[in-house]
């Protein structure tokens, strides 16, 4: 239940776009066609799926204090934690690689499209924002085991997709739309983002 | 040398990671003393902030090592020996985590007040407090309330001066009954026991009311004990002086006195702020 | 100071803007726009990384294999961050609550990245250090109007001082109301959006045809 609760909460209610701003420069570049959107959105669910359980890990039996008790009781006063940005960055960057070796392999068109957002996922905030808020949620209590830390890094990473493709799917409209020239482009998206956001804003306060 | 070599990458990176290791474990160590203490003093002024001893610029009007006692105490409401007064701020850090272990930490003040910490979840996230009762366990002296992440303008209201200025003087016994305090929409109807409840924040202001009921149950068999303690010591005093306990004058408490220097305590608290 | 060493310091402010015009780096930095010291406080921050990226990088332009170029950049921003946020620990702790989890998002703030690998890279130094100050004064620019607007009508304050009359209010018999609304995260979007407008129409050649 607490699980479940935690999907939910990270696909509608903390939506990593709506709620907390994240990955917005990859969100307004590559929201103009739902294709391309489609396939962002499903590299970054991805990584994000794989990071935060990899960066959980890493937390409880490195980083945190007296992480390190497992190796030698001596180590439990040691506090590694003011290392967790690198930690995270460098597994997210290396991680990142893989996906993006994978893609060019796989689907070179898909690779052509995404361009210069590939390597680019690895800077999404949304990515390293999930692994930072799952570190906050282990101080807090709210995620306990590796599990729970795949359900939230999936459920964000479906938040995001979910948000993104949207988007594109409402700027695909806005081409035909009479829109001020000076608002054209990433003014209007702004606005739009923020209207859907307070659309979200109804599913707060749901608990399961 | 060849930029391009693997030989000249692998040695870059080592050299590179050496440089940043160094920079930032001897950053980080001769920080943490400095941010160690930021924590501490933190919730050592929460503390005295919900004794009101804390005035609008947050300076304390008494030392925290010299006005409180801390130590810890187990679910029968015993004192556990053994911990110390900088161990029992520790456990703030992990409350629920202390409580899972059955150990509850409880700040004794000089003047016999008692602050309770206590932690429960609002809309959001975590929401945490410290109820200060004045000597007879039942009339609160103060509370501080803080949160997470809690809604701006709605639920976040719980942090302002405004909203906990209103727990002064509420009492959690209803005679003998345990009752907590209560945030109640639409106004309070039984001012003794209730406060009004934020507008617009009504999932946070539940959260509020149901943290400092299950935080507070938690100490009542201390809390009891100590209440028992009162009154048997009141009884025995009325025996001698062959009275009521309100009327005895030997020397003992009772309830009626307590309030007194409570009173006190409000109109000095009232020229205070919790930001 | 030359007058292009000037350039690197001004464009940023405007016409070159990295947040209205470029698109970067409005991650998350907007969730901190609620209250004015916090986006004061961030937008000074990014302007240290930045500009120390930007240093650095530069400094080391010559030396660095170009296969494991992002590594390096990674590494040094995300040593600077953690510089960053322990002296934020240590000096301003109230601060650096409010601000949690978005001081390390400066790490995968794109216009720290964005600088390093299209200016500093190919720049001097001097030049890359003070292309790194325009452009986080650039982006600290937009926090503190979009903060500004959210505090002056969601809470009634600036920098925490009250600003709009108390006897106003409603509570007290007058006739205003603070906009919660402002308060709510999608309202940063939207100010951004505006100003967005507001700038591209002051700026034609910018408009999207």
């Amino acid at each position: 239940m607490e699980t479940l609760n935690i999907f939910i909460r990270s696909i509608f209610i903390d939506n990593m776009v709506f709620a907390f701003f994240f990955g917005m420069c990859s969100y307004i570049a590559v929201s103009k066609s739902v294709k391309t959107a489609l396939g962002l959105g499903l590299a970054v669910t991805f990584v994000m799926t794989m990071t935060v359980p990899l960066n959980y890990l890493l937390n409880e039996y490195v980083l945190k204090e007296g992480a390190l008790a497992w190796i030698d009781p001596s180590l439990a006063t040691v506090n590694l934690s003011f290392l967790s940005f690198i930690v995270f960055i460098a597994v997210i960057a290396s991680f990142t690689q893989l996906v993006e070796m994978a893609v060019e392999k796989f689907s070179p068109t898909l690779y052509n499209q995404l361009g210069i957002f590939l390597p680019l996922i690895a800077v999404n905030c949304a990515i390293m924002g999930c692994s930072l808020f799952m570190q906050q949620k282990v101080e807090a209590g709210a995620i306990t085991s590796v599990w729970q830390s795949i359900v939230y890094g999936f459920g964000s990473g479906l938040g995001w997709w979910l948000a993104i493709v949207m988007m594109a799917a409402i700027r695909e409209k806005t081409t035909y739309s009479h829109i001020p020239p000076a608002l054209k482009g990433p003014g209007i998206a702004f606005i739009i983002t923020g209207l859907m956001g307070i659309a979200f804003m109804m599913f707060s306060g749901i608990k399961l | 040398m060849n930029k391009n070599s693997n030989l000249y990458i692998v040695l870059y990176s080592v050299v590179m990671v050496v440089i940043v290791a160094v920079l930032l474990s001897v950053t980080a160590l001769s920080l943490q003393p400095r941010q160690k203490s930021n924590e501490l003093d933190e919730k050592k002024t929460a503390i005295l902030k919900s004794l009101g001893k804390v005035d609008e610029k947050g300076n304390a009007a008494v030392e925290y090592d010299k006005y409180v006692n801390a130590y810890a105490v187990d679910a029968k409401g015993n004192v556990i020996d053994g911990i110390g007064q900088d161990a029992v701020l520790e456990m703030l850090f992990d409350l629920k985590g202390a409580i899972a272990n059955g150990t509850f930490p409880v700040f004794e003040s000089v003047d016999g007040q008692y602050v309770f910490p206590v932690t429960g979840n609002g809309l959001w996230d975590v929401i945490w407090g410290y109820v200060a009762l004045e000597n007879n366990l039942n009339v609160v002296a103060g509370v501080v309330l803080d949160h997470k992440g809690e809604t701006p303008g709605l639920g976040a209201e719980i942090a302002t001066k405004k909203h906990q200025e209103q727990y002064k003087g509420k009492e959690i016994f209803k005679g003998d009954k345990f009752v907590s305090i209560e945030l109640v929409k639409g106004g309070a109807k039984e001012p003794l026991y209730q406060v009004d409840a934020i507008t617009g924040g009504t999932k946070t202001s539940d959260g509020v009311s149901e943290m400092l009921k299950t935080g507070l149950e938690n100490y009542l068999p201390f809390i009891n004990a100590k209440r028992a303690a009162a009154v048997s010591a009141c009884q025995e005093c009325a025996k001698e002086c062959s009275g009521d306990c309100n009327s005895c004058l030997c020397g003992c408490e009772s309830v009626t006195e307590d309030v007194a220097p409570a009173e006190e305590g409000a109109i000095q608290e009232n020229t205070e702020s919790n930001e | 100071m030359s007058n292009k060493n000037i350039s690197y310091l001004t464009g940023p402010l405007n016409a070159n803007n990295p947040v209205v015009v470029q698109i970067l780096g409005i991650c998350s930095a907007l969730a901190v726009t609620v209250k004015l010291k916090p986006a004061i406080v961030m937008g000074l921050s990014v302007m240290v990384v930045t500009a120390f990226a930007n240093l650095v990088m530069s400094l080391l332009r010559k030396s660095v294999p170009m296969r494991i170029r992002i590594i390096v950049q990674l590494v040094v921003i995300a040593t600077l961050v953690i510089l960053v946020d322990q002296f934020l620990k240590a000096y301003v702790y109230d601060v650096s609550k409010q601000l949690s989890v978005y001081v390390g998002l400066i790490i995968t703030n794109c216009i720290i990245m964005g600088r390093v690998e299209a200016f500093a890279l190919g720049n001097k130094p001097w030049a890359s250090f003070l292309d790194g100050i325009g452009n986080g004064f650039g982006y600290g620019l937009i926090l503190v109007i979009v903060a500004f607007f959210r505090e002056l009508f969601g809470s009634g304050q600036l920098l925490g001082y009250q600003v709009v009359p108390l006897s106003w209010y409603a509570a007290d018999g007058g006739f205003y109301y603070n906009n919660g609304l402002m308060l709510f995260p999608p309202m940063a979007l939207i100010i951004v959006g505006v100003i967005i407008w507001i700038h591209r129409s002051y700026n034609k050649n910018l408009q999207e045809k």
